[in-house]
């Protein structure tokens, strides 16, 4: 009575069925997995059921002219390349394992990708014995999803690539390329539009160039690295987000942020200018009626501060916003109390820092004030006020 | 035509004169053809001219299609021959499209130049956007000996350039107030300058123009412009910390407990201290998620509250100070919420139950923060007692 395939169904179902019981009985049927199980034995005694009731799908043997047209039988219109490159993601999520996630991350993509293709070409195959029928269906179910996403692609390879350009490029030769760039497009633009008869083979060929072009260009520079002044400021760590905000106030080294254009815009929006010239600390800030005040900065808000240092020797700017009691206590029994402070790198002569920080409490909080000083020089100092 | 068909007609018809009649009103706050100060005007004298030139193109442009649609109806004659393009007409249009928008680009660029200039403001305010209130904080400077820091409303004197340092604790928001000058974006981490100025004392009200969250339409402020020399004697009051109420056994002595046990969780008022004599200092840091809530230091010396969504007067006293002449409007205002004229209703209603009155997420979060002032659960007389003490803080 029962066919081959519905007996792995019927097994299937009994065996959630005992593991329901148990697990309920285990549990006293509160637990989330008793829902669980419960919902999968349904599914598979649904499942079973179907199967039965169809005898497993099969067509009779003996009936040869159902096997040769029946979808089922249907041979694909052509290879499918699917297998090979959900084959090779699967290479590639092995290596990314190993060595980077990002490579991890591409083959994930790629595998899901090919999993997604592979299972609509499959099911398309087989739709009908029209082979022609079949291609025409799987290009109308997967065409809206390919070809945006595949312009994305596209489009993404060619601002990556494009960025990678003006990254490397002097920053003088910079505007050059990016207007001789435009002016191409804008050339060929024209010609598509005023040519309407230009044959597709030669758009397609000029296309095909110009992102070759650019792709090979991305490589290239790439290849080159960016230009000495970028370079040379993530080596200052100009670069350096909040997370890494107070991480040299222990003297330690630091890597600098690699996100360097969410960076760049703190970078012109800094609330003030301390300047330290061996001697005396200075601070400059945004609006010039404040121009010799103390530094007022309000609590809960995220700033950032350049430190400059005229001095011959290397130097960081410190800023001191008052204590904080840590969750673990002392030998003493009472809870550590440290300095809540934001510093630098220590840097150069004639090199700039930048810093972001959020003062969390007002500076009435502290007998002492806030300040920000330059460490180990007496006197380089300036008062900071939290209201 | 049916009845019905003119009932169809009447809506759009009414929606129409609705909106005709709208531009008429002479008491709109938040009217931009109403400039106030010397930014305001300018941007006000910019956008007369595309005004009245859009409108004039728009009424030739519908003109024409009534024209060509009414005379070429169709009446049962042949079509007329189907030609494409005609290089004199297009080229024309181009060219008076182009010279027109030169016409306005060149004065537009340089209002943009002087409204970015700086130079000349006396006077810094850091303006700072949150979910859904605006806090001001004067820093110190010349007239200022210590920083100030206020919420709803922004004090500025008459007659001088104010400079703003706009920032944002959490979303973008964006600072409006029409009648001085055009928007500012507040951006987290970010510091945008705007100048600002008032011809004559007076409030002007505005709005937050980008959208920030749930109660982002009740995120509204107001610039107070006082005569210098009432700006001076605000300063000097604000500069003062809050006096302690001396007997306890009050109803405004009973609200000061409740408000060091309860509301300083949140809250800052200056001068507060423990019993030690140590400041009481507010943990907003570690209960908000913007790690601040409004100052109420001088709660009763402004005229609204909740992020300016209600009014601390009661309707009279408002209507009093809004139709206040200039003369009289420093001194009025200087003398902040006077007894009787406290909007006692609204205030209990929003100490009884905060997020019932303007829209939050008050609940506590998976970091432990909220983002806005939850339901307390006081008492009547819990409510009683800190309105009384509210009342104090002059």
């Amino acid at each position: 009575m029962l066919s081959t395939g519905s007996k792995l169904f019927v097994g299937l179902a009994g065996l959630t069925a005992a593991a329901f019981t148990v697990y309920g009985i285990t549990q006293n049927f509160g637990a989330l997995g008793s829902l669980g199980l419960f919902f999968l034995m349904l599914a598979l005694i649904g499942l079973a059921t179907a199967v039965i009731f169809t005898r497993d799908g099969n067509i009779s043997a003996m009936d040869t002219a159902a096997v040769q047209n029946a979808p089922a039988g249907t041979r694909p219109a052509g290879d499918s390349m699917w297998p090979f490159v959900a084959a090779a993601s699967a290479v590639l999520l092995i290596v990314g394992l190993v060595t980077d996630k990002r490579y991890f991350v591409a083959g994930l993509g790629v595998m899901i990708v090919a999993i997604v293709e592979w299972m609509v070409r499959a099911w398309a195959d087989r739709a009908s014995a029209d082979a022609a029928f079949n291609q025409g269906i799987r290009r109308r179910i997967m065409h809206p999803l390919e070809l945006p996403l595949a312009g994305l692609a596209g489009l993404a390879v060619v601002i990556y690539g494009f960025s990678r350009m003006m990254l490397a490029a002097d920053k003088n030769i910079g505007p050059v390329i990016f207007g001789v760039g435009a002016a191409l497009v804008l050339l060929f633009g024209v010609t598509f539009s005023a040519k309407s008869n230009m044959r597709r083979s030669m758009v397609v060929g000029i296309c095909a160039v110009g992102g070759v072009a650019v792709v090979a260009g991305g490589i290239a520079s790439a290849s080159i690295g960016q230009r000495d002044a970028i370079t040379t400021a993530r080596e200052e760590d100009h670069f350096a987000s909040r997370n890494l905000a107070n991480r040299e106030c222990d003297g330690g080294e630091s890597e600098g942020d690699e996100n360097a254009s969410g960076a760049v815009s703190l970078q012109s929006n800094t609330l003030a200018t301390f300047t330290f010239n061996g001697t005396n600390l200075e601070v400059d800030q945004i609006a010039g009626s404040l121009d010799g005040q103390a530094l007022t900065v309000d609590r809960g808000n995220t700033v950032s501060i350049f430190f400059v240092n005229e001095a011959a020797e290397h130097h960081r700017l410190r800023i001191y916003a008052g204590t904080k009691a840590s969750d673990t206590k002392g030998a003493d029994g009472n809870p550590i109390v440290t300095d809540v402070e934001f510093c630098t790198r220590a840097i150069g002569e004639g090199k700039t820092q930048l810093l972001t920080f959020t003062m969390p409490k007002p500076s009435a909080a502290d007998p002492e004030g806030y300040y920000a000083e330059v460490p180990g020089v007496e006197g380089a100092r300036v008062e900071v006020v939290v209201p | 035509m049916t009845s019905n068909r003119r009932g169809l007609w009447s809506i759009p018809g009414l929606a129409l004169v609705v909106t005709v009649l709208a531009g008429c009103a002479k008491n709109a706050p938040q009217d931009t053809w109403q400039p106030a100060g010397p930014d305001a005007r300018k941007i006000d004298d910019l956008q007369r001219f595309p005004f009245y030139a859009a409108g004039v193109v728009g009424v030739l442009v519908l003109a024409a299609v009534i024209f060509v649609v009414w005379k070429y109806r169709d009446r049962g004659q042949a079509i007329p021959h189907q030609g494409h393009g005609n290089p004199l007409v297009e080229v024309g249009t181009i060219a008076f499209s182009a010279i027109l928008l030169a016409a306005v680009a060149v004065p537009t660029v340089g209002v943009i130049f002087d409204l970015a200039e700086t130079d000349d403001c006396k006077m810094t305010i850091n303006v700072t956007g949150q979910q859904w209130w605006w806090e001001y904080s004067y820093p110190q400077q010349a007239g200022i000996e210590s920083p100030i820091v206020t919420s709803g409303q922004m004090v500025i004197p008459t007659g001088q350039c104010v400079l703003l340092r706009i920032t944002s604790r959490d979303v973008i928001h964006s600072f409006w107030i029409p009648k001085l000058n055009g928007k500012k974006d507040a951006v987290p981490g970010r510091i945008h300058l705007m100048r600002m100025e008032a011809d004559t004392p007076g409030i002007y009200a505005g709005q937050c123009s980008e959208f920030c969250g749930l109660s982002h339409a009740n995120m509204k402020m107001d610039a107070i412009a006082l005569q210098p020399a009432d700006f001076a004697a605000w300063v000097a009051a604000q500069t003062t910390a809050a006096v302690a109420v001396s007997d306890q056994e009050t109803a405004a002595g009973r609200g000061e407990t409740l408000f060091k046990g309860q509301c300083v969780l949140c809250h800052q008022v200056n001068g507060l201290a423990d019993p030690d004599g140590k400041p009481l200092i507010a943990q907003a840091d570690v209960n908000l998620v913007s790690g601040a809530a409004p100052n109420l230091t001088h709660l009763m010396s402004r005229t609204t509250f909740a992020g300016s969504t209600y009014s601390l007067l009661t309707e009279a006293c408002r209507t009093k100070l809004m139709e206040a002449s200039p003369d009289e409007f420093g001194a009025m205002f200087l003398g902040g919420v006077e007894s009787g004229c406290l909007n006692v209703v609204e205030l209990k209603e929003w100490l009884r139950n905060a997020p019932d009155k303007k829209p939050m997420f008050p609940e506590i979060s998976k970091d432990g923060k909220r983002r806005g002032m939850p339901a307390l659960g006081l008492t009547e007389n819990q409510i009683n007692d800190l309105v009384e003490y509210l009342k104090t803080l002059k």
